[in-house]
């Protein structure tokens, strides 16, 4: 019933088009007075509200009579047209992008979707998933799609990717995603010990990444860092909105020795796993971890080092 | 405001239009400026043309004696799209007209018009590719920002759009 309803209104408009708008009948109040200037005004473009319900109207709940005509690739063509465009239509058309490179160094993009349609561009909005198997020497720097394409992630997070984890990608992610909820970066053991990463994420970037983004809730580290304390001194003053946060690293500086303003975390933070060292097995400070012990109203799960205070209700 | 039955929109050449304010009650952007400023004179409305302007009040005319819930949301999930045969002359304006109504809809925040003329775009983008929906709706209006994504985005806009 739908289908048959979108192509008579599809039929009705081709009738439309051929004819010459006039305007509705003038209003019966008192109404034009004068024309001054008589100037030429130009249009301003859209804003992305505007732009955003239009694409609603393509791809969403309320679009009614013409919903089964209309297609993903209808947003994806509408996100070429202008920047602002892009902005109001990329958030309805993707929600997960996933790129796998595998062995052959192939790029293999996963919508995760059944549908056949379109289906070589994924959904995307709320997530990047970006997974190596080996490091793929020839990719693009993902900084620049990200600094390019900027759909405003949610949550971002890349494995086994040696190329990836660079600081620029964390720049980036800082300069463009100021609603990042999620940052996971992580490497397993295993191929740590094959091919380490050539660089590793540092202080000074990380600490911009949460000055930038206020939202950030979930910040999880294995093995791609080498922090020192004062990324930590930073996060635990201004990461007001962090819940869960889980460094793992082989470098045995950061002890937690000089954090003494918590008040970030005190807001927020539900989980708290560092592990620093072989085998995390390295001493933390000692002031540090009788201080993360106290006064901390959402801590459920803390493991500072080799010690753990486990989980409370 | 001498006369609270009716109001003056002003628009940005000086053209202006006295209707009674009763036709204006969905709008948000006239009921929050008659409660804010309502003891001036008129009220400006800037980027509307004196035409678009007439059929946006016309709209609110037709409109005037409806009774429904005024919307809250144009793309409110919960209130399919209903053409409505009165709003007949709006869907068949050209392109650049719908996108001058689109935008003074917004501004003036009407949702039942921003809905009607997002609508109808949204009808006419169906299986238009970029460069078509460009000439269509975006003819001459590019903001430098949008001339420098263009640039970057310019073969995969050729290549890869989507077409059916």
């Amino acid at each position: 019933m739908v289908d048959c309803f979108g192509y008579l209104l599809l039929i009705l408009w081709l009738e439309q088009s051929s004819r010459q708008f006039s305007p509705p009948p003038t209003l019966s109040c008192e109404t034009v007075m004068s024309n001054p200037s008589g100037t030429v005004m130009s249009t301003p473009p859209l804003p992305c509200e505007t732009l955003t319900t239009i694409c609603e109207f393509l791809f969403g709940p309320t679009s009614g009579a013409i919903d089964e005509h209309l297609s993903r690739g209808d947003l994806f063509n509408c996100s070429l047209v202008s920047r602002g465009w892009r902005a109001a239509a990329l958030p309805l058309l993707w929600e997960t992008l996933a790129v796998y490179c595998g062995e052959s160094e192939d790029v293999d993009i996963d919508s995760g979707s059944s549908e056949s349609n379109d289906d070589i561009w994924p959904m995307l909005a709320d997530s990047l998933v970006v997974e190596c198997a080996s490091a793929a020497r020839d990719t693009d720097p993902l900084d620049e799609g990200l600094r390019t394409w900027h759909p405003n992630f949610d949550n971002f997070h890349i494995s086994q990717s040696p190329r990836f984890l660079q600081n620029s990608v964390v720049r980036a992610l800082a300069d463009f995603y100021p609603n990042l909820r999620s940052l996971k970066l992580t490497f397993l053991r295993e191929l740590w010990d094959r091919e380490p990463p050539c660089t590793v994420i540092s202080d000074q970037s990380l600490c911009f990444l949460i000055d930038s983004c206020p939202h950030l809730r979930h910040l999880e580290l294995r093995k791609v860092s080498d922090l020192s304390n004062r990324f930590l001194i930073h996060c635990a003053q201004h990461a007001s909105n962090l819940r869960w946060l889980w460094i793992e690293q082989r470098g045995v500086q950061l002890t937690g020795e000089g954090v003494v303003d918590m008040s970030g975390w005190k807001q927020c933070l539900e989980f708290i796993d560092i592990r620093c060292g072989n085998r995390g097995g390295a001493k933390m400070d000692k002031a540090f971890v009788k201080a993360m012990g106290t006064n901390f109203k959402n801590l459920r799960f803390c493991q500072l080092g080799k010690i753990s205070r486990g989980i409370r209700n | 405001m001498s006369d609270p039955a009716n109001i003056t929109l002003v628009t940005m050449d000086g053209t202006t239009f006295t209707v009674p304010s009763a036709y204006l009650h969905r709008s948000k952007l006239v009921q929050d400026w008659l409660r804010s400023e309502g003891d001036k004179q008129a009220m400006e409305v800037k980027h509307v043309t004196p035409f678009v302007l007439q059929g946006v009040l016309n709209f609110c005319e037709i409109h005037a004696e409806d009774t429904s819930e005024p919307l809250a949301d144009p793309a409110d999930p919960t209130k399919p799209f209903e053409a409505d045969p009165r709003d007949d002359a709006f869907r068949g304006m050209p392109d650049d007209q719908l996108l001058q109504f689109t935008m003074a809809a917004d501004i003036l925040q009407i949702p039942e018009l921003v809905r009607l003329t997002a609508q109808e775009m949204a009808s006419r983008i169906d299986g238009k590719s970029p460069d078509q929906i460009r000439a269509m709706f975006n003819p001459d209006d590019l903001a430098e920002e949008d001339v420098d994504s263009d640039n970057e985005m310019g073969e995969v806009g050729e290549e890869g759009a989507i077409s059916k």
